[in-house]
């Protein structure tokens, strides 16, 4: 499918989200995070459903992709606002049961920590993190997702891992 | 490597990594059309059938509330039919809601 084309067609569409559902996905999921409790999926099918519904509005001056990368940013940070913070924890029966209990908990402390420090990172920093540690795509790939040059998003790497360790010297607190 | 990337890179690893399924970009799409079908389906009758609904669904009330004297209790039943038209064409959502419901059941 032509990138300027507008699937607006059953079939069409069907290709459309085929082409752009992973990448989409990625996103979407770095913007939310591993540690909330908001399903990228459901997120995932907001933004094709939002995309289908406003295909007229696209006045095709960007790629189709830009625009609804643009639209999955907005409903991801819409839907974080509202998705409760669950950051890693020891059960305490594994606690009680474990013999290596007291290694675990402090595996997941510094998890916690970790964890802590990036959620208090700002939407682009901890997204850009996320989605290069977490989902491994390459500075490339994060500048379509955030039509950035790759220039841009390496400084935007760097930023955020300064940004990252300050919070971890200062243990998590900003 | 720096110790923050060591540390990051330690904590993200035991976390499960976004990896939508095979059939994901299927699955997505299926739900956005049926839907978005669902959507479609809820918007408003033309108004003059609404009108009609209305007054059909009005005059199968009065019927079955019991103005009309002389009919028996089992051609009252009937006032269903007429009953049941009135409300699916001045709500005519309702229809669509199941019909939806049916859909995203069955995926």
């Amino acid at each position: 499918m032509e990138e300027r084309d507008t699937p607006r067609d059953p079939e069409a569409f069907r290709r459309f989200v085929e082409t752009y559902s992973d990448r989409v996905f990625r996103l979407v999921a770095s913007i939310l995070g591993p540690w909330r409790d908001a399903d990228a999926e459901d997120v995932v099918q907001d933004v094709f459903l939002r995309a289908w519904q406003r295909l007229h509005q696209f006045r095709g001056e960007s790629s189709i992709g830009t625009w609804l990368y643009r639209i999955a940013w907005t409903q991801a940070l819409n839907r974080k606002r509202t998705a409760r913070v669950r950051l890693p924890h020891v059960p305490f029966e594994s606690l009680a049961e474990s013999p290596s209990g007291e290694e675990e908990m402090t595996s997941v402390l510094a998890r916690r920590e970790v964890a802590a420090a990036v959620e208090e990172l700002p939407d682009l920093y901890r997204t850009v993190l996320l989605l290069h540690y977490w989902t491994g795509c390459g500075v490339a790939e994060i500048g379509e997702l955030l039509q950035a040059p790759d220039g841009t998003v390496k400084s935007y790497l760097s930023r955020a891992r300064e940004r990252l360790r300050v919070l971890l010297e200062k243990g998590g607190r900003p | 490597m720096t110790d923050t990337e060591d540390r990051l890179r330690e904590a993200l690893a035991r976390e499960r990594k976004p990896e939508p399924g095979a059939f994901f970009a299927a699955r997505v799409a299926n739900r956005v059309l049926a839907e978005d079908r669902l959507r479609r389906g809820r918007r408003k009758a033309p108004w003059p059938l609404r009108v009609l609904g209305f007054l059909v669904l009005c005059a199968a009330i009065v019927f079955v509330t019991g103005t009309s004297r002389g009919f028996g209790n089992e051609l009252r039943i009937l006032a269903l039919v007429p009953a049941g038209f009135g409300l699916w064409t001045f709500r005519r959502e309702i229809g669509s809601e199941i019909r939806g419901a049916i859909e995203l059941l069955l995926g």
